[in-house]
């Protein structure tokens, strides 16, 4: 690198942003996708003589996906939304692994700026939106402990959408554990029990519930019940320093052990003693993903070893296995991906597991349904 | 049946298509990273790009311009990308930027690298909070090493363009550390 000189006055942060992006880059470790642009450019997917086709094709993708984004787009002002468990309904948000360069697709001589097409007609009041909710997983063995899985739990908000909007739709999620429930998060509050965000001084935000958390629960699983709402309000609020104070409506304890208090998410350091081993981020549970596609799986680990295991299930049967290696092992969470090449289309199950050092037993296990379309 | 002049020329982009793969996958995907920070769709981006370029692969290669131009359709793609998923990208970048984020959290890491991951994490943090053009110059030119004319190429914009993109770029994030520290 011959760091070309810029602009005077500015050595030191010039100096500062070629280490950082290039530290930042230099982690990055892309999977092999070689067989994919193959498959993508292979004869086979041609119309016969037609050179463009599979571009032509893909251009028609993009343009559709372009055209649908811009369908989500507000035009009027946003409505407010209520703070109830109904707050965030699923819906289904372009995948990760939609054709994404509507501009690289052109069959013209240079690459094109992707145009802004102004004919859109559709416009919505709500905008599509990937909430990071925590639930609280259970133990995986008996010598195990509860812990924090993220979910980015798909819905729908308004369009210019409040802070106590956001917070309140991150936090009714939060209150109810996913229908399909494949990774037994625990139901730790009754289902006539809401959590709506309080504006307060700052640094400080507030959470109100309008009762107590169900009885019953573990001292730990009651104290992270209440930090997986402290997790959730902060991300909804993008302050994850924040401290968070949590009230109960009706009065008296949040649990039977866990008073109404200010809570604050661990330091860095004490990360680990908060989150389970595995979280998946992408897909989502339930995402319907693209055919014709490669599916990629990205998460979290904070694993003995950094070592992550996984398989691909259909149908209950085991269609694929294999390891990865977090980009570092526990205390530190580390990012791992799985690239799963192009599936046929069907419903899936990943599991990614963690294999007990002791006795090889499964010592955690976050589970993942996706369907390809 | 492909006639033989179809089959040279798919046989030499097919040639062209894996060394130019060999040779700037990786890169490219690492500039889609920093331009997006979504490593998937970062690789989906180039991919694409890869694609899209495949029936002139041979041509580009022989003319030394095929990094120039896949380089150029991936800035236009990750543009397409950002847009796109906007508010989404938002949200997943605010979380993975902060405490919860991968490769963030010190754990038992030598304190000085802690804190060089916390500035690097704050200074990434107000690169990716910049204008677009604004971050694509920063990019470009402190992680791609290009000149002011290849950047002005890539983004086609003019130089002087490039030259007070840059400028304004580096006010705003002196600026912001400097308030955040």
């Amino acid at each position: 690198m011959t760091n070309r000189p810029g602009p005077d006055g500015f050595e030191q942060l010039e100096a500062e942003l070629r280490g950082a992006l290039s530290r930042e880059a230099d982690a990055v470790r892309p999977d092999d996708r070689l067989d994919d642009i193959r498959a993508a450019v292979s004869p086979i997917r041609r119309r016969p003589g037609s050179w463009w086709a599979p571009i032509a094709a893909a251009a028609a993708v993009a343009a559709i996906v372009v055209g649908g984004w811009l369908g989500l787009r507000p035009s009027t002002a946003p409505s407010p939304i209520p703070a109830t468990r109904s707050t965030i309904a699923p819906v289904s948000p372009a995948p990760s692994t939609t054709p994404s360069t509507s501009g690289t697709a052109s069959p013209s001589t240079e690459p094109s700026t992707p145009s802004t097409p102004t004919t859109a007609t559709t416009a919505s009041t709500t905008v599509a939106v990937a909430l990071p909710v925590y639930y609280l997983a259970p133990p995986g063995s008996s010598d195990g402990r509860f812990g924090l899985v993220r979910v980015f739990v798909p819905g729908q908000l308004p369009a210019g959408a409040t802070v106590a909007q956001k917070a309140d739709a991150a936090l009714a999620a939060a209150m109810t554990v996913p229908a399909d429930n494949p990774n037994r998060f625990v139901a730790a509050w009754p289902a006539e029990v809401t959590a709506r965000y309080v504006a307060l001084p700052a640094p400080e935000i507030g959470v109100s519930l309008s009762g107590p958390g169900v009885r019953g629960l573990t001292e730990q699983a009651q104290r992270l019940a209440v930090q997986a709402l402290v997790w959730t309000v902060t991300a909804a609020v993008q302050q994850a320093t924040a401290p968070v104070a949590v009230t109960v409506a009706s009065g008296g304890p949040i649990f039977e052990t866990v008073g109404t208090n200010v809570f604050k998410r661990p330091a860095d350091q004490q990360v680990f003693e908060e989150v389970a081993p595995i979280w998946v981020d992408s897909p989502y549970p339930g995402q319907a993903l693209a055919g014709g596609k490669a599916v990629v799986v990205t998460g979290l680990a904070c694993v003995h070893e950094a070592n992550v295991t996984w398989e691909l299930r259909q149908g209950g049967s085991v269609v694929r296995q294999g390891h990865t290696m977090a980009s570092s092992g526990c205390p530190q969470q580390g990012s791992w991906s799985v690239g799963l090449g192009t599936l046929a289309g069907g419903r899936y199950e990943f599991r990614a597991t963690e294999i007990s050092m002791k006795d090889g037993s499964v010592a955690f296990a976050n589970v993942v349904p996706f369907t390809v379309g | 049946v492909r006639r033989p002049s179809e089959e040279a020329a798919r046989r030499a982009s097919d040639h062209a298509l894996t060394d130019l793969y060999a040779a700037h996958w990786v890169g490219l995907v690492r500039l889609g990273v920093l331009l997006l920070r979504d490593r998937s769709r970062a690789e989906e981006v180039v991919q694409d790009a890869f694609v899209a370029a495949y029936p002139r692969l041979a041509r580009l290669r022989q003319e030394g311009t095929a990094l120039a131009y896949l380089r150029r359709s991936v800035v236009n793609g990750c543009r397409s990308g950002f847009r796109r998923h906007g508010v989404e990208e938002r949200y997943l970048t605010s979380v993975r930027g902060s405490a919860d984020a991968p490769g963030r959290a010190s754990g038992d890491s030598a304190e000085m690298t802690a804190l060089r991951r916390r500035d690097d994490a704050a200074l990434l943090e107000a690169v990716h909070r910049l204008p677009q053009r604004q971050r694509e110059v920063v990019v470009l030119r402190y992680y791609s090493d290009l000149s002011e004319r290849q950047i002005a190429d890539a983004l086609d914009i003019s130089p002087g363009s490039v030259k007070a993109h840059a400028q304004r770029a580096l006010t705003t994030l002196r600026s912001t550390l400097g308030d955040a520290s």
